[in-house]
């Protein structure tokens, strides 16, 4: 019987060791999951027709798709301009109607050279956009009812004009060779349109990912009001998106007429309706601040595919445009649900937490043998600054005796010298200070989460050193970024090490990494002489807490949620080596720094609980509870009582500071010791504690201890 | 099938839903603020007998006097709960398994009875005692082992101190908790694990046929404990624990929770309690963590302190709170007294050992 | 009875024997004519391009084509543009990829598929127009003659419209551009040119769309109520032409005289007198005569476009009192009566 709970336990831990469930959030996160839709549709689609129509994709027949595609894609493509901006342009068909009568009259009737020709549609185009425009974006009427109004003006306008010209246009031929090259002419089998459509489609996407405008468009279509706000001239937006679709519409028509030469009153006919149902299965959102070209041109080749393979299928008129309708609807009751529910599954599967067995903790009792045992030494800690500081993650002193703390806020604070009264800003940098070391030539180094790894000269200057490393080959996600960069601290030569906490959570949401307890962590050096960054040590569980050894040859690092300390070499014989120092500790590591007596200060952020251990060994219980309870309701690690600890370089330990009540000081995630007494931090709290130590050196400071000089 | 949709994807039945208190029961901190009379460990089962305020600590029986609990007599185990009849003889539970009749002025046992859980007690008249038992596995102590296992073995029992006959009328029960005979002669019981108050159809049976329970009110966000019935015909419903997400997912996951019963100790486990959050190893919540030294009133906790005051129809009209950062929690008492036209309300907070009092008529 | 069965089975058995005995030459010769034949037919593909499903022509013309060709191997197809002009020509464009035996398109105008009709048969393809062509003329073209259809309807409005009424006629013609309104309006002027005392007071296009040809009619009558003719391009179109017409109440005044392809409907409207006059091009003859240039186009071997020929429909003047007799000759139609046939 225990036998096969021990190989239940085992096959458990190989299972979450071997499938990655992180990465399925990972992807989701990705914007271009967007796309995974469309693109599914279109493999379908691809796939469906291959095997019903056997020649379906002969190489004739995709040069051919490849001419219609560059028509219907740029009508597709004003569609979503138009879409992403918040609005709709039914009147692409009618529009459309304008450009190829207007080509027509002008190559046919009036007999004039294509170029002007080309140059006379689009101002019709720009004309017939500006219509639309101007009572959209400056008169505000609803963009649906509008352009179903101008769709209807602007057919009767080309109906009135045919019924005047249709004969003239189909009587004659006009002897431009050019103009017929236009629409039937082809470079290496490129047709000429696919390369223009092809040159606009790049254009508009560069414009809407490199260019303001585009930024402008997506902010409009976003949040209009929001828009607004930043400064952003929404109604002159708006405005210009339907000229841009009118102009593109007109574009297509004009190779629509040289192509056909048809002035028949049908061009452009249900053109809206295509556009638009390609616009949506193409993922563009119907209610703005979200297409792409990439999402256009692909719901363009669906809506082709489709309709070629339905006319080549045999099926009649009525049923066709019924199958249509009924894409549509799908599309937009797809594109609807997506929406609405895409945050709620990532949220559901972010959390993917795997299995992990801690040792028994060892007893803290109060009173009891152990070295951990309570007490109540910081219970009458003097307070510093209270109420004034917010969240002071790290405490550093320099030669000057003032004391430095980072707040929440993003600023590196003050406490003056000598009775630390007054507090002061020393500098701003924005992100959420956490760790800090003082360099060889007094510049306070900091990491700051979410930023990287800055540095702030004693004048307040703040410099970045790093915010990147390089990028794990493994990695779904671009994780050279530095996204938790926690504590650091600096070698003799020196390089600075760094703590990145976890790849996955922010700084409000650090904590739930212990719950999925994955080495999402790593432990990164940034060389100043060559400005590198590079990683030492990855898949760590929650790294913490840094410190350069007494001797200058290796770093102590915590990992926090694995409960243990670890010494990497930077030098010596073993350089580049991992090993344990404190293998199993009663609570949560954080912050490690030097002692005056040649020892370390560690703090424990929070303690361990019976009921989270076990959870830990049962990853599905944890997933499962990230997926069914309420986020606050969580079970969480306790860090809402931690204590100090101090050991030597064995992993021995040789005291512990508490604070039994829990009034003053119950949380600590920092400690640093400087003449005779140790400054505390906590992550969350709103005071620095000043504890004094007794029998201490009493003018030691970490200064001199790591620079051996005053500054 | 449905069911295992559901408890796949954790929807309908197997979704995680608390009740929001809501309504009557909107938080407040009038617990807290009260005035607290005295603080003695694991005060429980007020009482008004002879124009006194009995009440109960652990294994002592005693008289609230100057704001001191004076001790009658100690029995050998804690004491469960009590009752007190016409003529002034007490019946108490004791946590060992056993209820016994107690006179205060000779204090000579006269009678007793083996109930596996006694919960709580009920005089219906002078010869006829109605015994809740929490449950066959365990004693009320254990409370919290049983609502882990999903304890669905409670019972109701009429004694008959004449004949000296017992009869169980129902079982089954998911922790009968409280007995109270409301103005109407009905007689109405909690019963905590189902989170609900439910009256017994006619009390006079003997257990005989099909005895009827209906369900007067259900869903809701503890588990209710004692009830008492005040003079105004009103009903003060003890609500011991809160009920919380994160419990009611433990009690679906059996891997977990029977893991944890047995290698976690008991005052350590994912489970409502009368006092949590006092031992950095109990089992913490993410909205429970302090923000600048502060714990909001609202984080999910494991105790809590409610006192709901019912109607005749037994809906919510008032509620007494003690939140997750106050210091009244596990009400497991409550007993409102009349004298010259001035109601005081008392409760016993087992959780934090405190008596508070309160002036009744002028909250109403 | 008893002797005859005696005799036939004594004969059917000395036929037996002989039959075993006989040469292959008594069997008779095998007709090279037959097997080409039959191997022209079967097996071959044809396109069928209407310009669109669910109208009486293209409904008619198809199970026509499906009666004679498909007993014969014939592997028919259908492609559905749905009255766009874009998706003939994208149909059209793929069939030129997918080189089927022989193509079969109705052009909505003449412009549109003109240039890559010319394409296919440049390519190769065999192609059959039916009814509308294309400025650009294939091998067979079979459908009716608008400049005749023009000049029948407009001499029987003119013969009506006499000296003595107002004069004024109307007319209705289909898409502009399409090969059945610019030719058939040729025929009409020229016979109304003739006619000084008439007087043209409408002529619009109503795109083949009766509830189009409805409100422009109904304008038409608003304006001229004295109006003596109407003169319809296309009788499923004239439905709503006659529905104006009579709404305003002028269904006696008004003459309106229509073409088509004498289906039920058209029957049906001359016989409640909507229609006064209904030229018929008889679409079961139509259909056959469409067979045939497929069975021939199938059978030769010359390059596409080597020949180039028009069958042109005979026309029948259908009114309400000759409906019997044309019911005879196979007019009042339906597609379930020409596949039955």
């Amino acid at each position: 019987m225990l036998g096969l709970r021990m190989n239940l336990e085992l096959v458990r831990k190989w299972r979450y060791q071997l499938i990655p469930d992180h990465v399925v959030g990972e992807i989701l996160e990705k914007r271009w999951t967007d796309n995974a839709i469309p693109i599914v549709t279109l493999a379908g689609v691809i796939a469906a027709l291959y095997l019903s129509i056997p020649d379906f994709f002969s190489s004739y027949a995709i040069t051919d798709y490849s001419r219609q595609i560059a028509e219907l894609g740029l009508v597709v493509l004003a569609m979503t301009i138009v879409m992403i901006a918040g609005g709709i342009d039914l009147s692409v068909g009618s529009t459309f109607a304008i450009g190829n009568f207007t080509a027509l009259y002008c190559v046919h009737i009036l007999g004039m050279h294509p170029l002007p020709a080309f140059g006379l549609t689009c101002l019709s185009g720009i004309l017939c956009g500006a219509f639309n425009g101007y009572f959209i974006g400056y008169l505000r009427l609803r963009a649906f009812l509008t352009t179903l109004v101008s769709l209807i003006i602007f057919r009767s306008i080309v109906d009135l004009l045919l019924q005047k010209h249709a004969v003239g246009i189909m009587a004659t031929f006009p002897d431009s060779d050019l103009w017929y090259e236009i629409g039937e002419g082809d470079l290496w089998g490129l047709p000429y349109t696919i390369i223009a459509t092809g040159m606009i489609a790049i254009f508009v996407h560069i414009l809407f990912s490199r260019m303001r405008p585009g930024w402008h468009i997506m902010a409009v279509g976003g949040s209009r009001r929001s828009a607004h706000n930043a400064g952003v001239n929404v109604k002159r937006t708006v405005f210009l998106t339907y000229v841009a679709s009118g102009l593109l519409c007109t574009i297509a028509a004009f190779m629509f007429a040289s192509r056909l030469s048809s002035a028949s009153s049908d061009a452009g006919n249900g053109l809206e309706i295509m556009a638009l149902t390609a616009a949506v299965l193409g993922g563009t959102s119907l209610g703005g601040g979200r297409g792409s070209v990439a999402k256009a041109l692909l719901g363009t080749a669906i809506v082709l595919l489709l309709s070629n393979g339905l006319i080549r299928l045999g099926i009649q008129g009525g049923a066709s445009s019924l199958i249509f309708g009924i894409i549509l609807m799908l599309a937009v009751l797809i594109d609807v649900r997506w929406l609405k529910n895409r945050g709620k599954i990532l949220n559901k599967v972010y959390v993917s937490p795997t299995y992990m067995r801690l040792p028994p903790a060892p007893e803290t009792g109060a009173g009891g043998s152990s070295p951990y045992a309570q007490n109540d030494k910081l219970h009458h800690v003097e307070i510093i600054g209270l109420g004034e500081i917010e969240g002071p993650e790290d405490v550093i002193l320099d030669e000057n005796d003032h004391l430095y703390a980072g707040t929440r806020h993003g600023d590196v604070v003050r406490f003056l010298a000598p009775d630390h009264k007054k507090m002061e800003i020393f500098a701003h940098i924005g992100g959420r200070p956490l760790g800090m070391a003082l360099d060889a030539d007094g510049n306070l180094v900091t990491c700051v989460a979410s930023m990287g790894v800055y540095s702030v000269s004693p004048q307040g200057k703040v410099t970045k050193l790093t915010d990147q490393t390089n990028r794990s080959w493994s990695s779904v996600v671009d994780d050279s970024r530095l996204n938790l960069a926690d504590d650091l601290d600096i070698g003799p030569d020196g390089k600075v090490y760094f703590s990145e906490a976890t790849k996955r959570f922010d700084t409000h949401t650090w904590a739930v990494d212990c719950l999925e307890s994955r080495g999402n962590g790593r432990i990164v050096c940034y060389d100043p002489a060559t400005d590198r960054t590079r990683t030492l040590v990855s898949d760590l569980i929650f790294p913490n807490g840094i410190c350069t050894s007494h001797d200058g040859q290796s770093i102590l690092f915590a990992e926090s949620w694995a409960c243990r300390i670890s010494r990497y070499w930077i030098s010596g014989p073993s350089a580049g080596k991992v090993e344990p120092v404190i293998p199993n500790l009663p609570g949560y590591p954080d912050n490690i720094n030097r002692s005056s007596d040649g020892h370390y200060w560690l703090a424990l952020l929070g303690m361990r609980g019976p009921a989270l251990d076990l959870a830990q060994t049962i990853p599905g219980f944890r997933k499962r509870m990230a997926r069914r309870v309420a986020d606050d309701s969580w079970l969480f690690p306790n860090i809402n009582t931690g204590c100090v600890v101090k050991f030597n370089e064995q992993g021995e330990i040789l005291d512990a500071l508490w604070d039994l009540g829990g009034v003053n000081h119950p949380m600590l995630s920092s400690m640093r010791e400087h003449k005779g007494h140790l400054y505390l931090g906590g992550v969350s709290n709103n005071r620095i504690g000043k504890y004094k130590i007794p029998d201490a050196e009493p003018n030691w400071t970490g200064f001199t201890s790591y620079w051996g000089r005053a500054s | 099938m449905k069911s295992m949709y559901y408890r796949i994807l954790g929807r309908g039945d197997a979704a995680m839903h608390v009740p929001v208190m809501d309504g009557p029961l909107k938080p407040n901190n009038r617990l807290d603020v009260a005035e607290r009379v005295t603080e003695v460990p694991e005060l429980d089962n007020l009482v008004s007998c002879e124009g006194k305020l009995w009440a109960t600590s652990e294994t002592q029986l005693g008289v609230l006097s100057n704001d001191r609990l004076e001790t009658v007599h100690t029995f050998s185990s804690t004491i469960t709960c009590l009752a007190v009849s016409e003529t002034s003889r007490l019946a108490i539970g004791l946590d060992e398994g056993r209820v016994v009749i107690f006179d205060p002025s000779s204090k000579e046992v006269l009678d007793e009875q083996v109930v596996a859980s006694p919960t709580a007690l009920l005089f219906w008249d002078e010869d006829d005692l109605f015994i809740a038992s929490g449950s066959k596995e365990h004693s009320p102590s254990e409370w919290q082992a049983d609502l882990m296992s999903e304890g669905r073995s409670g019972s109701l029992t009429r004694w008959s101190l004449k004949d000296g006959s017992a009869h169980t009328l129902l079982s089954g029960l998911a922790y009968p908790t409280g007995l109270v005979r409301d103005k109407t002669d009905r007689l109405v019981f909690s019963e905590a694990w189902k989170h609900r108050l439910c009256v017994f159809a006619d009390p006079t049976l003997d257990g005989i046929g099909r005895p009827g329970i209906e369900p007067v009110l259900t869903r809701l966000p503890g588990y209710p404990g004692a009830l008492s019935l005040n003079p105004d015909g009103s009903i003060w419903m003890a609500v011991f624990a809160p009920r919380n997400q994160l419990v009611e997912f433990v009690l679906t996951e059996r891997e977990y929770c029977t893991k944890m019963m047995r290698q976690v100790d008991r005052s350590l486990w994912i489970a409502p309690t009368l006092r949590g959050g006092r031992n950095y190893h109990e089992p913490m919540q993410w909205g429970a963590v302090k923000q600048l030294g502060v714990l909001k009133p609202w984080a999910p906790v494991l105790s809590y302190g409610l006192a709901v005051r019912l109607n005749a129809e037994f809906q919510p009209i008032e509620s007494l709170h003690s939140r997750a950062d106050g210091s009244v929690h596990g009400v497991t008492s409550l007993l409102e007294t009349r004298e010259n036209d001035r109601a005081t309300t008392y409760a016993a907070a087992k959780g934090d050992g405190v008596l508070v009092r309160m002036d009744a008529g002028s909250q109403l | 009875m008893k002797t005859w069965t005696k005799v036939i089975s004594a004969a059917a058995a000395v036929l037996a024997v002989s039959a075993a005995t006989v040469s292959a030459q008594d069997k008779g010769l095998p007709d090279p004519r037959h097997d080409k034949y039959v191997d022209a037919m079967s097996g071959k593909k044809v396109v069928y391009v209407p310009i669109g499903m669910g109208y009486d022509l293209s409904e008619g013309w198809w199970a026509g084509l499906q009666r004679e060709l498909v007993p014969l191997g014939v592997d028919l197809e259908i492609r559905d543009p749905n009255w766009s002009v874009d998706a003939g020509v994208r149909t059209l464009t793929s069939l030129i990829g997918e080189r089927p035996d022989l193509i079969m398109v109705q052009s909505p105008d003449e412009q549109s598929y003109s240039r890559v009709l010319r394409k296919a048969e440049k390519e190769g393809l065999h192609v059959v127009q039916i009814q509308m062509h294309s400025s650009h003329s294939s091998d067979i073209f079979v459908g009716a003659d608008w400049i005749q259809v023009g000049e029948e309807v407009a001499k029987i409005a003119a013969n009506h419209c006499g000296p003595d009424s107002s004069g004024k006629i109307s007319i209705m013609q289909g898409v502009l551009t399409a090969s059945a309104s610019i030719f058939q309006v040729r025929g009409v002027y020229n016979i109304l040119d003739q006619h000084p005392h008439i007087q043209v007071v409408s002529n619009q296009a109503a795109d083949w769309d009766a509830s189009k040809a409805r409100a422009i009619m109904e304008t038409v009558v608003q304006q001229h109520p004295d109006l003596c003719a109407a003169i319809g391009f296309w009788d499923t179109m004239d439905a709503g032409t006659g529905a104006a017409i009579r709404e305003a109440g002028l269904q006696d005044d008004v003459f309106l005289v229509t073409s088509g392809g004498g289906h039920k409907d058209a029957c049906d409207n001359l016989e409640n007198e909507t229609f006064d006059v209904a030229i018929s091009y008889d679409v079961p003859r139509q259909a056959l005569e469409l067979a045939n240039a497929a069975r021939a186009l199938l059978q030769v071997e010359s390059e596409a476009g080597a020949f180039k020929y028009s069958h042109y429909s005979p026309l029948t003047v259908m009114t309400k009192e000759t409906l019997d007799t044309h019911r005879l000759n196979g007019a009042c139609w339906t597609k379930e009566s020409i596949a039955s046939k």
